[in-house]
């Protein structure tokens, strides 16, 4: 048994003793605690998984700010669970061990668990990873493949170290190649492979730089590039997703207001006088935001991105909020605001989209939003979209804990 | 910059759907005009699919590749003539469904929440749209959980904060989250052995594999689709969310969801068992037709025998909702073009007639302030307009000739008998009796009854509500007098999807 699976097993057992924990423990408060911990339980169980984003993604979400919310519905309800007789039923057992027998029947035919020969490994990924998508069948916008270039055939995935010194090799000679022909691909794109080749002759590795077989632009962080360039489409309507949780629970659980009455009433802000908590808190949440700006703006070199980074930005005015009262969190974030900034981070998503179109190329096509220089317009465009993204998951977070919050004080 | 005209052409498939998102999010800014603003955006999308329509309709499709990355990599809208159609009518519906919302919605929700209704509104709008025209399957789901959000929020919002609005809405959100999960699976499932998501390329992939029906996981996703859609579009047994949420929705929510949102589910089944698992495996492979015609037909009499005993008319169309659902599942269950024809053809007829009846008893409950039998009494004088819409929609789910229902019923009674199920014939013309017998309860309150309570002081409902309601109406007669453009729709895009076809 090797060590990944070792672990794995350790992982998942504390996982599903977790997940019977939450389903048997009468107190709600900590079954809410609990399944922030089963959240951070899958996160390492991701992270054995090699897929830090994932990990990065349910630790934030699943562990930060789900736990919070749950917790802020405890408001309404009481903390323990109702006592009650309740009978087995049947029924409802047969088809829960149906289905789960289902699930279960169905793994036997899949490929096994990291297989580098599974087709969802072998069949597109391998473009992919060559960044050869895009650039035939004369597509408008992408970067046209440079004099001599060949995709890699047979790429073996997961790479491990030999393949990528090897593929380091290929680059390399590609790069002595192009340069014999004495000819580049034109403009700055040129230029960049130009500059690769020298950094690699002169021995320097920088793993965050630009790859040099990188001709459509793009970004070194293979998943954002998945999420946010070829099924940016998707992306754009998740953030949707989000922004209709928030719409929705304005629409439900907004207190009527009277004409010109903006600020919550609610005074009950009694963790003030907590002098540990507030000091506390004024530390930290400088930390908080400044690391959420950086997951956000991070997200196309490292893990992270606009979801992960717009949680953690919301868990700082959230914690805000706690410690100083909701009327204070009004003063530094006013509803109107927050409903504003949700509309414009997904406007701001479309908004790249549409400005493409009317450049003349598809919509998200990021190579028109710098025609001068095709292959650096996904970067940009990829920056954009996770702002939009994380203004948008911010706020709504924001909204949905005000929403929580606010219905208490009726 | 490119020019207005070359913008639209370039881009209109794209269009259909981010106009209408664009429009949501842009309602919570236009203030007190949001009405207005939903109405020129449903208009316009509108426009968009009939233009898109007739160039399908003329050319072999349409595709548009978002970003510009190769369909097998990235996301493409695929459009031919079955979505193109499917298009028109929740685009139609819609739009007129927007029109009447604007006295619905005053009468029934806050006035400082409308701008986040009709965001919403259109958002769900956005999503019904895209489920339609989107060619992957992963797109699917994404515009899935958006209709589903918007619908069970949009439904919660039922009169005066009624609590039993709120308790369907969250009924209708758990089972449809469950339907979600499976059908996430189904498709998580399928991306494991096919590795892609496209759908025509998981076709090919699921094609060229030698033992596809023999492979475990292969199977299971199919089964998981097959329940997970059979919860979306209300399938018999698995419909119990769906005459509560219906009855207790605000009156626009309920014709616009009644007309579209099970329909929608129809053609995701449409997509997944005809374009991706294809013809072969599902309904030769796998014993698919026998479930579902079961299913529907078991459907169709248990739900007419419920509706009979309702007292509440609104939740009365409900059940014959469940109903009709199960005439077009075992339409399209049979294969056969007859049947498949019938089924797309009764997707509309339905739509027009069941969103028309609900707008009309929306009307009856903005004038008399309920839609029990008692308040439909002595209706025929009272509200002579309203109560002719929801007998012409009576008659129609009855299959009476002249209607669009006996244009529906006629393909699925052929269909029934091409495939050689005489007891499927039988139960279809059963549900058909039964219909009458429910339609006749609402007939017989309106016209042989005498008016009572605040019936009697009724007056006609405003023309904001009469005429989007008379046009549903007005359609679904038309269609059953002149069936050329809705049945020769079907009939060619049936074709298309069975075997022989064009994909």
């Amino acid at each position: 048994m090797s060590e990944v699976l070792m672990i794995d097993s350790v992982l998942l057992l504390l996982v599903a003793a977790t997940a019977i924990a939450v389903v048997e423990v009468r107190s709600l408060y900590a079954a809410a605690m609990l399944s922030g911990i089963y959240s951070l339980l899958m996160a390492l169980v991701w992270v054995n998984m090699h897929s830090m984003d994932v990990a990065f993604t349910e630790a934030a979400v699943g562990g930060g700010i789900s736990t919070i919310l749950l917790i802020g519905t405890l408001v309404h309800t009481e903390r323990e669970e109702k006592k009650r007789k309740t009978r087995v039923n049947w029924g409802a057992l047969l088809v829960t061990a149906m289905t789960g027998a289902a699930l279960i029947y169905g793994t036997l035919d899949m490929p096994r668990f990291g297989d580098p020969n599974a087709p969802i490994h072998n069949l597109r990924v391998p473009e992919m990873v060559n960044q050869t998508v895009g650039m035939t069948a004369g597509a408008k916008g992408k970067q046209p493949p440079p004099v001599g270039w060949t995709p890699r055939q047979n790429l073996e995935l997961p790479l491990g170290h030999k393949q990528a010194y090897a593929m380091q090799r290929a680059h390399a000679t590609n790069e002595a190649r192009l340069k014999e022909a004495g000819e580049g691909h034109g403009g700055h794109g040129g230029q960049k492979a130009d500059g690769h080749g020298a950094e690699h002759e002169a021995g320097h590795d920088d793993a965050h730089a630009h790859p040099a077989g990188d001709f459509n632009g793009h970004v070194p962080n293979t998943v954002t590039s998945l999420l946010a360039a070829y099924r940016g489409y998707d992306t754009m309507f998740e953030t949707a997703v989000i922004f209709t949780a928030g719409a929705s629970l304005i629409l439900l659980l907004r207190r009527r207001r009277r004409p010109g009455e903006n600020l919550p009433k609610q005074q009950s802000a009694n963790l003030t006088d907590q002098v540990i908590l507030r000091v506390m808190c004024k530390l930290f949440i400088p930390f908080i935001l400044i690391f959420g700006l950086y997951v956000i703006s991070h997200g196309e070199i490292g893990p992270g991105g606009g979801f992960q980074g717009g949680v953690i930005l919301a868990t700082a005015f959230i914690l805000y909020g706690l410690i100083f009262g909701r009327p204070e969190l009004h003063r530094v974030l006013p509803e109107r605001l927050t409903d504003i900034l949700a509309v414009l981070g997904v406007l701001l998503y479309s908004g790249v989209g549409v400005f493409t179109m009317l450049r003349g190329g598809k919509f998200l096509d990021y190579a028109f939003l710098n025609p001068a220089s095709p292959g650096d317009g996904e970067p940009l465009g990829m920056t954009l979209v996770e702002w939009g993204v994380g203004i948008t998951v911010c706020t709504v977070m924001i909204t949905i804990f005000n929403q929580l919050a606010e219905e208490e004080s009726k | 910059m490119i020019p207005f005209n070359e913008l639209i052409t370039d881009n209109l498939p794209a269009l259909v759907v981010v106009l209408p998102l664009l429009g949501g999010l842009l309602a919570t800014l236009v203030g007190r005009f949001a009405w207005l603003w939903s109405t020129i955006i449903t208009g316009s999308v509108f426009l968009l699919t009939y233009t898109l329509f007739t160039a399908v309709q003329a050319g072999p499709g349409m595709r548009y590749e978002f970003g510009n990355w190769p369909y097998l990599w990235g996301i493409e809208y695929r459009i031919d003539l079955l979505n193109a159609f499917i298009l028109l009518v929740v685009s139609g519906i819609a739009f007129i469904a927007t029109i009447y919302a604007k006295l619905s919605v005053e009468d029934e929700i806050p006035a400082d929440r409308h701008n986040f209704f009709y965001s919403v509104w259109l958002l769900a709008i956005t999503g019904l749209l895209g489920i339609t025209i989107t060619g992957d399957a992963f797109n699917v789901y994404v515009l899935l959980e958006i209709s589903s959000l918007t619908i069970y929020a949009l439904i919660a919002m039922g009169k005066d904060r009624d609590p039993r609005a709120l308790t369907a809405s969250l009924r209708y959100l758990i089972l449809g989250s469950v339907g979600a999960s499976f059908i996430l699976l189904g498709i998580g499932y399928l991306l494991m052995v096919t590795g892609t998501l496209n759908m025509a390329d998981m076709h090919a992939q699921l094609m060229a594999m030698p033992e596809a029906t023999q492979n475990r996981t292969i199977l299971v996703a199919f089964a998981f689709l097959l329940v997970g859609l059979s919860l979306k579009m209300a399938l018999f047994p698995l419909h119990t969310w769906l005459p509560k949420a219906y009855t207790y929705a605000p009156s626009a929510v309920t014709a616009m969801v009644a007309a579209t949102a099970t329909k929608v589910g129809v053609y995701m089944a449409f997509r997944f068992l005809f374009t991706i698992f294809g013809y072969k495996f599902t309904f030769v492979d796998m014993p698919s037709y026998h479930i579902l015609i079961i299913c529907a037909a078991v459907g169709i009499i248990i739900t007419g025998l419920t509706a009979i005993r309702q007292t509440n008319a609104k939740k009365l169309l409900a059940y014959s909702s469940v109903g009709q659902i199960g005439y077009i599942v075992a339409g399209f269950a049979l294969a056969n073009p007859q049947g498949v024809a019938g089924s797309l053809v009764h997707i509309f007829n339905h739509a027009a007639m069941k969103g028309g009846m609900f707008m009309a008893l929306g009307a009856v409950a903005y004038r008399v302030g309920g839609t029990n039998m008692k308040d439909l009494r002595g209706l025929g004088k009272r509200m002579p307009l309203t109560a002719g819409c929801i007998t012409a929609g009576a008659l129609g789910l009855i299959g009476f000739p002249m209607t669009a229902g006996f244009i529906s019923k006629w393909y699925l009674v052929q269909g029934a008998l091409a495939g050689g199920s005489w007891l499927l014939a039988f139960t279809i013309l059963f549900g058909s009796l039964l219909a009458v017998i429910y339609s006749w309860k609402m007939i017989e309150a309106m016209y042989f009854r005498e008016p009572e309570g605040k019936t009697a002081e009724a007056t006609e409902a405003p023309y904001m509500l009469v005429l989007p309601t008379m046009a549903l109406i007005g359609l679904s007669i038309y269609f059953g007098i002149n069936a050329e453009f809705t049945a020769g729709t079907a009939l060619k895009a049936a074709a298309a999807l069975l075997p022989g076809g064009v994909q």
